[in-house]
């Protein structure tokens, strides 16, 4: 017997090829739609995982002030649109050979926050 | 591994059953070498909006016996994630199913390769919306 193939819970080449297309500016309606989805559960799930650590946090801790700790990540979660539109600035300055392949993927880093 | 330009196209059909039309127009791809399947996969959005996720292999095989001859993937592991399926499924309209499929255009890795070998740089690459080529040819008669 045949088994199907694994499908694991990350991003695979949809969810990729739709950001990319919206980095470099060439998104159709239904990759972009689709890339701010994922924009908002990656989003969801770093709120989730941040309201686990607070409630781990205030569980061991109770004197910690729980405001620091609602504090977010910095640099993970939702791009704000101002992020998005530098990115797709970037994606066109690349696309117009303005940026090299290093440079981009750098920018592009320092704008995700990675 | 040289691997050519790969497209995805997700085709939705109304109803709980996937049409196999598509199937032998496909194989008829596959078997002459102008495409390799690199993934396959299967949705049905319910009317309620709930969507079920299918293998080849966990549908009912009368309802993917034309779909049946591509069992073997070039892939173990599909290239698409529970992730990019998620994000179809709410692209599709309650009470459709849908067929996701991935390919390699293996009749453009030898001119892609041919171009890169001259020097080449690809500058732009477009599929030109069907509403646009009606437009110009229309405009050119």
């Amino acid at each position: 017997m045949i088994r199907g193939p694994r499908r694991v819970g990350r991003p695979g080449l949809i969810g990729t090829a739709a950001r990319t297309a919206v980095i470099a500016g060439t998104a159709s309606a239904v990759s972009g739609r689709m890339a701010r989805r994922q924009q908002s559960s990656a989003a969801q799930q770093e709120a989730a995982y941040q309201a686990d650590v607070n409630a781990a946090a205030s569980s061991s801790s109770p004197q910690q002030q729980p405001q620091q700790a609602a504090e977010p990540a910095p640099g993970a979660g939702a791009l704000d649109s101002a992020a998005l539109a530098n990115l797709e600035r970037l994606g066109q300055l690349h696309q117009q050979g303005m940026l090299s392949d290093a440079e981009f993927a750098a920018a592009k880093a320092r704008i995700l926050g990675l | 591994m040289e691997i050519g330009p790969v497209d995805y196209a997700v085709i939705a059909f109304p109803g709980h059953h996937f049409t196999g039309e598509l199937a032998p127009e496909l194989a008829r791809l596959v078997d002459g070498g102008i495409v390799r399947l690199l993934d396959l996969a299967f949705i049905k959005r319910s009317e309620d909006g709930t969507a079920e996720f299918f293998e080849l292999e966990t549908l009912d095989a009368d309802e993917t016996a034309a779909f049946q001859r591509f069992a073997i993937r070039e892939t173990n592991d599909g290239l698409v994630s529970q992730d990019d399926l998620q994000l179809v499924a709410e692209e599709l309209a309650p009470g459709t199913s849908a067929v996701v499929l991935v390919w390699e255009n293996t009749w453009a890795t030898e001119i892609s390769a041919g171009v890169a070998r001259a020097g080449g740089q690809l500058v732009a690459f477009e599929r030109v919306p069907r509403s646009a080529v009606a437009a110009a040819l229309a405009d050119a008669a």
